[in-house]
């Protein structure tokens, strides 16, 4: 009995454990000091250099401090590469979600999915410029697409698929695909599979099953999806200079910012070329999850069970 | 689309044949046939894994039949869609569409079949008010409590009329007291609606309370059909009745015996008991429900044996006792019982049912 009380925590050792109750009661522990190293290296790695790219887009080397803003929109040789870098990567993302969606579709149906998805998937371990150099010869005028077309007397001449708008795109969809693929997939298969029966059940045929169930269920999904394809393709480089024409039609927003600081070395006109380019993508994000907001966000089962 | 559910409105009864079903290797119903009449409640009753939800979505549509055909009269219907018969389906996790008003989710089927809207409410409303749901109308299921969203559930599938509704263990997720209250207001509906049912479900309770008559499935197989007193009485095989609650099963030597009972003996055992299947002497098989095996003292055919586990049931006591010599035998008994104990167990002759020995059987059968 009595060693009981004795392992009994002091008046002092009480202090101390209400202490630690207290904390761990809004979620401070030991444990939270695992968020440290993300956080310095945040704060180092993004924050600081985001804070210096701001100061830095807006102090130019001549004229006052919105001097980079009005050479960019009041010269079309810049403004114009917004409208050129959307007209690539919107198709682009739209493209790839239209694919993705019935693929993941028969997919997630499917037995054999895993080898399926592998190889569905392998582009994303290419890289971009391993992909650009292998389209570079499949589609040039000597490659094999071209040969075979011309000797099956398909075409007469080799059609012209590099060095233009068409070059960036095919990249982007080989590259953006698995990513896009990815996603909806798992978006897809956590779809509770009863729900379609059930709308089988009540007479809804695979269309009405698609547009009133999974639609809805996936809407946000879409959503999501979408942004962050966006995000990846807007901010093609290497294809635009590989695959396009990165002086006229593929001349994407992020080659004016590379040819500002590396070739003018204007690294004031550089950052405000960026900060116009992440403005441009948050407007499209913005405007997708405003859309969001109006569709159904909760779980994709039903409630219990 | 709309013209074959009229169709299915109604009809006298629904046929499967010769209906077998294999998963690759794995053979989920073997040769199942049966016959439900119209008005009839049908509980599809088995162990877990046995097939029988395999035969719910056969009957739905949801699974292709690898063989056999099923018929709504004279109408074959296993070629059809789902969507193209018209049953109506309750899933055992309720497949809510969880983006969906409960008003939705159980005006679905009438919106899919393009009912003009002001009727639509009408009978959305009507069927709310049956299940008693209405304040609820608004809400959506993720925020309704299990018993509420089974509820939904049953609405949704009834709402169509279908002329048979289809359920898949629908109260398994369920606690005790809610699925009691359930399961009166399944047979309230079923008798109000006057639809046809199928009922799938591994708990016999549910499966005596409710049913006209059970379909027993083991492994793929339909073991008997039968109504819930027949099935109850006179299990018609060993298996069926170490399904149905006869716990106990004795090997024993049988010779005839009084009247129209045969006398069981095994080491330490002696019973007088029913024959079945024409058993007439030989070595057999003695089932015994525990409800029905209860100390008797000064009984000529009694078991002598002593208490190994006693449990508090409330009206009365469970225990184990075990025989000299022999097995052990789970029995009840009304009176306070301690382990240790000596008590002599006896049945009634027409409660213990005398099974040919199984290894006589040309195949083994094995149960869970």
């Amino acid at each position: 009995m009595s060693a009981i009380i004795g392992e009994l925590p002091r008046r002092e050792a009480m202090a101390s454990v209400n202490w630690r109750r207290r904390l761990a009661h809004r979620g401070i522990d030991g444990v939270t000091l695992l968020v440290l190293p993300a956080t310095i290296s945040i704060a180092a790695l993004f924050i600081y250099p985001s804070i210096y790219g701001i100061v830095l887009a807006f102090s130019p080397r001549v004229g006052g401090f919105l001097a980079n803003y009005e050479r960019f929109f009041s010269d079309p040789y810049y403004s114009q590469t917004i409208a050129i870098t959307l007209e690539m990567g919107l198709p682009a993302t739209l493209i790839n979600m239209a694919a993705a969606v019935p693929l993941a579709f028969h997919l997630s149906s499917m037995r054999r999915q895993r080898v399926l998805t592998a190889i569905l998937v392998l582009p994303v371990t290419l890289g971009t410029v391993l992909v650009a150099q292998g389209l570079l010869g499949y589609l040039g005028p000597q490659g094999w697409f071209n040969r075979v077309l011309v000797s099956l007397h398909l075409i007469s001449e080799p059609i012209r698929l590099i060095h233009n708008y068409w070059g960036v795109m095919i990249s982007l969809i080989i590259t953006g695909f698995p990513f896009v693929f990815l996603l909806m997939l798992s978006y897809v298969t956590g779809i509770d599979p009863a729900l379609p029966k059930a709308a089988a059940t009540l007479g809804a045929s695979a269309w009405a099953r698609f547009r009133h169930i999974h639609l809805p269920l996936l809407a946000s999904g879409f959503a999501m999806c979408f942004c962050l394809a966006f995000v990846q393709a807007f901010t093609v480089f290497p294809s635009a200079v590989l695959l396009g024409q990165p002086a006229g039609t593929t001349r994407v927003i992020s080659i004016v910012a590379y040819h500002a600081a590396y070739e003018e070395y204007d690294y004031s006109m550089a950052s405000a070329v960026a900060l116009i380019m992440g403005t441009v993508q948050l407007v499209v994000i913005s405007l997708v999850l405003g859309v969001r907001e109006f569709v159904y966000r909760g779980p994709l089962g039903s409630g219990k069970g | 689309m709309s013209q074959s559910l009229e169709s299915a409105a109604d009809f006298t009864e629904l046929r499967l044949e010769h209906v077998s079903q294999r998963f690759g290797t794995v053979t989920a119903i073997d040769d199942l046939s049966f016959t439900v009449r119209r008005g009839e409640f049908i509980v599809l009753l088995g162990p877990s894994g046995c097939g029988k939800s395999t035969v719910l979505n056969c009957i739905a549509g949801l699974v292709t039949p690898t063989s056999g055909s099923v018929w709504l009269d004279e109408h074959r219907i296993d070629t059809l869609r789902p969507e193209q018969r018209g049953f109506g389906m309750v899933f055992q996790n309720y497949a809510l569409f969880p983006h969906m008003s409960v008003r939705r989710n159980i005006g679905f089927g009438l919106v899919m079949r393009h009912r003009p809207k002001a009727d639509i409410a009408k009978r959305v409303d009507d069927v709310l008010k049956f299940v008693q749901l209405q304040e609820h109308a608004d809400k959506l299921p993720g925020q309704l409590s299990g018993g509420q969203q089974q509820r939904v559930a049953i609405a949704r599938a009834i709402v169509i009329a279908p002329p048979l509704i289809l359920m898949d263990e629908p109260l398994s997720n369920l606690d005790a007291k809610l699925r009691l209250e359930m399961r009166s207001e399944i047979k309230r509906i079923h008798r109000e609606v006057g639809r046809t049912s199928i009922y799938v479900t591994h708990d016999q309770d549910e499966a005596l309370s409710l049913a006209d008559r059970i379909v027993l499935i083991v492994n793929g197989r339909a073991c008997q059909i039968a109504t819930p007193l027949e099935l109850y009485q006179r299990p018609a095989s060993l298996e069926v009745a170490r399904f149905m609650g006869f716990r106990n099963a004795v090997e024993v030597t049988v010779e005839p015996g009084p009247g129209p009972h045969l006398r069981a003996m095994a080491s330490g055992i002696k019973l007088t008991g029913s024959p079945t299947d024409g058993l007439a002497k030989g070595r057999a098989v003695a089932a015994i429900r525990p409800d029905d095996l209860m100390p008797h003292h000064g009984r000529e055919d009694a078991i002598r044996a002593r208490v190994v586990e006693t449990e508090f049931r409330g009206r009365d006591y469970a225990g184990k006792a075990r025989v000299e010599g022999g097995p052990e035998l789970f029995f009840r008994s009304p009176q306070r019982i301690d382990i240790g104990d000596a008590i002599e167990l006896a049945a009634d002759p027409g409660r213990v049912l005398l099974f040919p020995s199984s290894d006589e059987k040309r195949e083994p059968q094995r149960l869970q």
